[in-house]
């Protein structure tokens, strides 16, 4: 991938008259309402292309809550950010794959939707709640402007003050009348975030990605928000794909699991799958970092080792250096995909049958 | 926000007189002394008293005969009562000179002014909302050009391009040959004729860096989450730059065109010079030449008392478009 590539998907995806054949497609499964396939998102850097997404596949079924969890910088983010196509432009592309969007009468591949297009979406079709609350907010605008702002776009051509309004009383904000005219600096933290998840919700979208909503607040706020976002996301039947990296909001919120490593996806399945049946070294090693109640803290598990280098990858088991059971097999090329139930699926080889250890029973 | 007001006050007259002392020291320590000049002149017409009585008479009538302390008491009494003296090099009381020459540059300065941020804002947020494209380098590099560009040399350019070979403008001065003759009508667009030059001048070689500013700034906030955030809810790029960005940007522009405000009174030096232009900044050039410390003084001292007041001001600016200082 060169400089010039990029331009090029720069270029196409701000072009103006792209036919609807471009980039309307069909849901593989109707029941979902996200499927990403093969996503790979690049970010062009002076130091080299770092893949912050490679070759990630995941369904978000209707009204269910995805978790995707991982160590910090393994592409969570970025992954969120290609599904809205708000990568820091130009350096970060969505250079391959597909992320279909159910619209009900219609799917958008978001992969190659144009920015046009793309921008009656965001935050009607699918919206995100991001992790700083306390910078996501635009400080020279009153709370009621913004909120206002997105019903305007897309909603009614005159949403009224009362609309707003509602919406904060919807986030469990009683002084609605208030914080209409109030400036973000006026309000905590977890009230920042419960404005940000009435802006988000505001239009009924068919999903909403919340990037670690509640990674920067007070504990106690924590479980107010993240009740909140499953009371609404019920009410409202939004599907939510949920960026984390805190296990203890996977356990309360999350009906499937997803597992990132640099970039890639090593294990997916149910909660029940992920946290009693976890197949991957990584995963494992994840749960077992989870602090529990009665457990002191001093011996609380690490994984030892870093995150490799995300600009040239090795073709073998990216987790190997810091795998504590890896075998003469995982020296070999990437682990392959290995279905373990319907919806439980691993990247490992100690996953694999013994006698046919190339990957040839790889599932999906 | 009135008590505010006040103490910032109270904290910039302690700086304005300390700034005052360092001023009158500076120019008492000038190279250039005027009695000495003078008492040379003096002492030269055919039999006059000899140089050294000379400068002790002149030492006196001056009040340069105290030292620097007493002096400046003696001046700050002065200054404060209003009595500001006469100039020793145009032989009038200094506010007189002073405003006969002032108008002329406050004017020049800010046509400048507004010309500048008229152009530089819009085109700084041009080249920010496309980032490394085509308009951003034609943009940048313009920008760069205008800076490196010497005053004298662009002036002279200019001159030889619209005054000698298209013979549009005079080469310098005010006013032209017949003005006393000219209407009023016709006088004031002979003098506006007469400004263009140096006021494109002014332009062009300072619009660079408010433009780079303004592009630095509108860069930095684009990067904002809450610009993210704006993008999240489907806003279009337009709406996004005019709505969100654009205020924030505000933020620190205010900080620097509030900071160049005392700049109107300065006067513009070289251009000035370099059109025959007499304003305040060719006329306090020769005033400091000449070792004129009560004209120096009083205009130095203008210049230190405004720039402060512009600090506070732009302060009490930054409270209007920034919702999150509430000066208390
Ligand atoms: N704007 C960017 N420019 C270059 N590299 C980036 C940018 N954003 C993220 N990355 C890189 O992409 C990788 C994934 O980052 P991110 O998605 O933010 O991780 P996470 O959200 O899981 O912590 C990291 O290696 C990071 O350095
Ligand atoms: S493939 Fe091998 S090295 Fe990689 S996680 Fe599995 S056991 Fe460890
Ligand atoms: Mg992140």
């Amino acid at each position: 991938m060169t400089r010039k590539e990029q331009m090029l998907l720069e270029k196409r995806r701000l072009a103006k008259k792209v036919p609807q054949s471009q980039y309307l497609t069909q849901m593989r499964d109707s029941r979902n309402a996200l499927e990403i396939e093969e996503l790979r998102t690049c970010f062009f850097t002076d130091a080299g292309v770092v893949q912050a997404s490679d070759g990630v596949s995941f369904d978000v079924p209707m009204g269910k809550t995805v978790a995707v969890v991982g160590e910090s910088g393994c592409g969570k983010s970025a992954m969120g950010l290609s599904v809205m196509q708000l990568l820091q432009r130009p350096q970060g592309q969505v250079v391959g794959g597909a992320i279909r969007l159910n619209l009900g009468d219609c799917a958008y591949d978001i992969a190659k939707t144009p920015e046009n297009v793309m921008e009656k979406l965001r935050g009607k079709a699918v919206s995100m709640i991001f992790q700083e609350p306390m910078t996501a907010l635009n400080p020279v605008m009153t709370i009621g402007k913004q909120l206002q702002e997105v019903l305007e776009l897309h909603e009614k051509k005159r949403a009224t003050k009362r609309h707003a309004i509602k919406l904060l009383d919807m986030v469990g904000i009683a002084n609605g009348k208030g914080v209409y005219e109030m400036y973000p600096h006026n309000l905590s933290g977890g009230m920042r975030q419960r404005v940000m998840i009435a802006m988000a919700l505001s239009c009924n979208p068919k999903l909403v990605i919340a990037d670690e909503p509640t990674t920067a607040l007070d504990v106690t706020v924590q479980a107010q928000i993240l009740e909140l976002l499953k009371s609404l996301k019920d009410k409202l039947g939004s599907a939510v794909l949920l960026i984390t990296h805190d296990l203890g909001v996977v356990a309360e919120m999350a009906d499937f699991v997803v597992v990132m490593y640099a970039g890639r996806v090593v294990e997916q399945g149910t909660v029940e799958e992920i946290f009693y049946q976890a197949a991957h070294p990584y995963t494992i090693g994840l749960m077992k970092s989870k602090p529990v109640v009665g457990r002191p803290v001093e011996s609380l598990y690490t994984i030892g080792g870093k995150v490799p280098n995300p600009i040239n990858m090795p073709d073998y088991c990216y987790f190997r250096d810091r795998c504590d059971t890896k075998t003469e097999d995982c020296d070999g090329q990437y682990p392959a995909q290995i279905q373990l139930s319907d919806t439980h699926i691993v990247s490992c080889y100690r996953a694999f049958p013994r006698e046919d250890a190339d990957g040839k029973h790889s599932g999906s | 926000m009135g008590k505010y007001i006040l103490k910032r006050l109270g904290i910039s007259v302690g700086i304005l007189l300390v700034v005052m002392f360092i001023i009158y020291a500076l120019l008492r320590s000038l190279p250039a002394s005027y009695v000495e000049t003078m008492a040379i002149q003096l002492s030269q017409a055919p039999g006059a008293k000899p140089y050294d009585v000379w400068v002790t008479q002149l030492n006196e009538q001056y009040g340069l005969n105290v030292g620097l302390v007493q002096g400046y008491f003696v001046q700050l009494k002065n200054l404060l009562t209003g009595n500001f003296g006469d100039s020793w090099k145009f032989a009038v009381p200094v506010t007189q000179k002073f405003s006969q020459v002032i108008g002329i540059s406050f004017v020049m300065g800010a046509i400048a002014l507004v010309l500048e941020i008229l152009i530089a804002v819009p085109l700084g947020i041009l080249a920010a909302s496309k980032q490394y494209s085509r308009r951003d380098y034609a943009i940048t590099a313009g920008a760069l050009i205008g800076i490196s560009l010497p005053t004298f040399f662009f002036a002279t350019v200019l001159k030889l391009v619209f005054s000698v070979k298209l013979g549009w403008f005079d080469l310098f001065g005010l006013v032209g040959r017949d003005y006393p003759n000219l209407s009023p009508w016709g006088k004031f667009w002979d003098m506006a004729a007469h400004l263009v030059l140096p006021i494109i001048t002014l332009v062009v070689v300072s619009v660079g860096s408010l433009m780079r500013h303004t592009r630095t700034n509108m860069l930095e906030v684009l990067q904002a989450d809450y610009i993210r955030t704006a993008r999240a809810k489907g806003l279009r790029n337009r709406r996004v730059i005019l709505n969100h960005a654009f205020r924030n940007t505000l933020i620190p522009l205010v900080t620097i065109i509030g900071g160049s405000l005392p700049g109107l009174f300065a006067g513009a030096l070289i251009t000035e010079t370099l059109f025959a232009i007499p304003g305040i900044g060719y006329t306090s050039y020769q005033a400091m030449v000449a070792g004129d410390i009560p004209f120096s003084m009083f205009y130095l001292t203008f210049l230190a008392a405004l720039t402060l007041l512009g600090n506070l001001l732009s302060d009490i600016l930054y409270a209007v478009v920034d919702p999150r200082v509430r000066l208390g």
